[in-house]
């Protein structure tokens, strides 16, 4: 086995509905490795949000294999997923809804390093050096996540996951609740990230244009399963499948 | 100036009356002017005087030292029976509504048995079983509404527990006990103490009417309910020994229904947080509106 940082092993997620038994993933095999940028595009409802919550361990695959370090982590205890969390973290869609509208800002992000044993006194620097990093005022932490813009919010978002100091990083579409300028400062931030800390990507987005300047690789999804996968350059010259054709008109 | 302060101001009136009616429960014997059990059959059915400001009933007690005891056996045990009836309920509809499956369906059915009786009706049939009594009257109600809350708190727990701010709590580390302690609890713990409010004055209905049914309270023990129904004949002649109880539970019901929207309100951090206008402001917002409509 190569020395993937995360890898997938034929993945199928079967969800029951109304309507019987329905596919949401078929076939998954992607690999991420250390320091790499791993893009998944596709249309609204082709499987990338539930592709991101299994590979985080908050859904169980139906099938397959998820391996972190060439270690199998697809169906560990609640005790062992913790711990996984400090390898994997995830930002979500919709910052707002992604942090307890009860609980400020502060609050919401030192729980990681809370739940670690951290002190008050450690976690104070640390989350401020963070905030100030992602461009963050730190009297912004006492807010309540309503009292804040999207932006400021995905930033802190992203200040809650990096708290944890992961190794790879899941973006669950961050930028698409963005306007155009935050969303660039918030590219160059994530890019910084990718060169400084050499942090693992797996970048969900619908965007082409922001997936050419920040993924080294890309995944094309359609309906559940992978069409197309390769570097980027390659996919965005070349295209070979029609649905990638589509993808590529639309963007630019 | 941050939070809304009307608000704010109407609660702390509302808890202050509330706080006073739970004192009154609590120093009920010392603050009575007359021996509420005393009977004086030469002072009966005197009309409100300054001696007996809510006149006597029909054995001579003081009417008014009668209310002030009997907010013990009305007020008081309405506020236990609900406080016991949230705690529990919402305990069994939060684990209902988080494990799910098999301990789910079977609490879900247990409380679905209890529900397919009308209330009072099933509070009549333990009685039954169990005999007349206040006591027993407050086992039977307690019976009877704890699936509410259960269900209500399992809804809740239900639709909270898929929030993407849960998912990142467990990607934070957190544990099922400290997801539920830190952020299911806090979340949908609004509805419920609203829900429990406010059944403060339906449960104290609810209890006065088992009184009134003499199934509750026995004589001579003072009680709301059971006072109205000693006096219910003497209505047209001697109304005071009815109204004053009636208008002890109207007033103590009212408090606490709107005590109950206040705290809803309040524990809305939209409604807290939002600042309060002044009048001439909210006028100019109300013609602005106008114009746009």
């Amino acid at each position: 086995m190569t020395d993937y940082i995360l890898q997938t092993e034929h993945i199928y997620k079967y969800f029951s509905g109304k309507r019987g038994k329905f596919s949401a993933l078929e076939d998954i095999n992607i690999a991420l490795s250390k320091g790499e940028c791993l893009g998944i595009v596709g249309e609204s409802g082709s499987g990338k949000s539930t592709l991101a919550r299994i590979v985080c361990c908050l859904e169980e695959p139906s099938e397959g294999k998820l391996f972190l370090e060439n270690n199998d982590i697809t169906n560990l205890t609640a005790k062992e997923q913790r711990k996984i969390y400090q390898k994997i973290q995830m930002v979500f869609q919709n910052p707002t809804d992604s942090f307890d509208p009860r609980c400020t800002l502060h609050a919401g992000i030192s729980e990681g390093l809370k739940n670690l044993g951290r002190t008050q006194k450690e976690i104070l620097p640390k989350i401020e050096a963070l905030m100030d990093k992602c461009g963050l005022p730190a009297e912004l932490g006492k807010r309540y996540p309503y009292e804040v813009s999207g932006g400021q919010c995905q930033r802190a978002a992203l200040v809650r996951a990096l708290a944890m100091e992961p190794e790879i990083l899941v973006c669950d579409e961050i930028t698409s609740n963005l306007d155009v300028s935050v969303q660039k400062q918030l590219m160059e931030f994530l890019q910084e990230l990718k060169k400084t800390d050499k942090m693992s990507f797996l970048f969900i987005c619908h965007d082409l244009a922001l997936v050419q300047q920040f993924c080294d690789r890309v995944v094309i999804m359609q309906k559940g399963k992978i069409v197309e996968a390769g570097a980027t350059e390659k996919i965005i010259s070349m295209p070979e499948t029609e649905y990638t054709k589509l993808l590529m008109d639309a963007a630019f | 100036m941050t939070g809304n302060i009307k608000l704010r101001k109407k609660l702390i009136l509302l808890i202050t009356l509330a706080v006073a009616i739970i004192l009154i429960c609590f120093f009920a014997p010392k603050l009575c002017p007359f021996d509420p059990y005393a009977q004086d059959l030469a002072k009966a059915m005197q009309s409100p005087n300054w001696h007996n400001l809510l006149g006597t009933d029909r054995y001579g007690r003081d009417i008014l030292s009668r209310i002030i005891v009997g907010s013990r056996a009305s007020v008081f045990s309405a506020f236990l029976l609900v406080t016991v009836i949230t705690i529990f309920g919402s305990f069994m509809g939060v684990v209902c509504g988080w494990q799910g499956g098999k301990t789910d369906a079977v609490i879900m059915r247990i409380s679905d048995v209890f529900l397919a009786f009308p209330g009072l009706v099933f509070a009549l049939a333990v009685i039954g079983v169990l005999g007349g009594g206040m006591s027993n009257a407050i086992i039977a109600l307690g019976v009877i509404s704890w699936p509410k809350y259960a269900r209500l708190a399992r809804s809740l727990t239900l639709s909270t527990k898929n929030a993407p701010y849960i998912a990142a709590a467990r990607l934070s580390g957190s544990n099922n006990r400290q997801i539920i302690y830190r952020h299911i609890l806090p979340n949908i713990s609004g509805p419920l103490v609203v829900t429990g409010v406010l059944d403060i004055g339906t449960m104290m209905m609810e209890l006065a009417g088992l009184s009134f049914l003499g199934l509750g309270a026995q004589p001579p023990l003072a009680e709301w309910g059971s006072m109205m129904s000693e006096g219910r004949s003497m209505l047209q002649t001697t109304p005071w020994v009815v109204l004053s109880p009636g208008l002890a539970i109207f007033l103590t019901v009212f408090v606490f229904n709107l005590l109950g929207d206040t705290v809803r309100d309040y524990l809305d951090p939209k409604e807290r947080h939002k600042i309060s206008i002044s009048k001439g402001e909210q006028v100019i917002c109300k013609r602005k509106k106008s114009w746009r409509g």
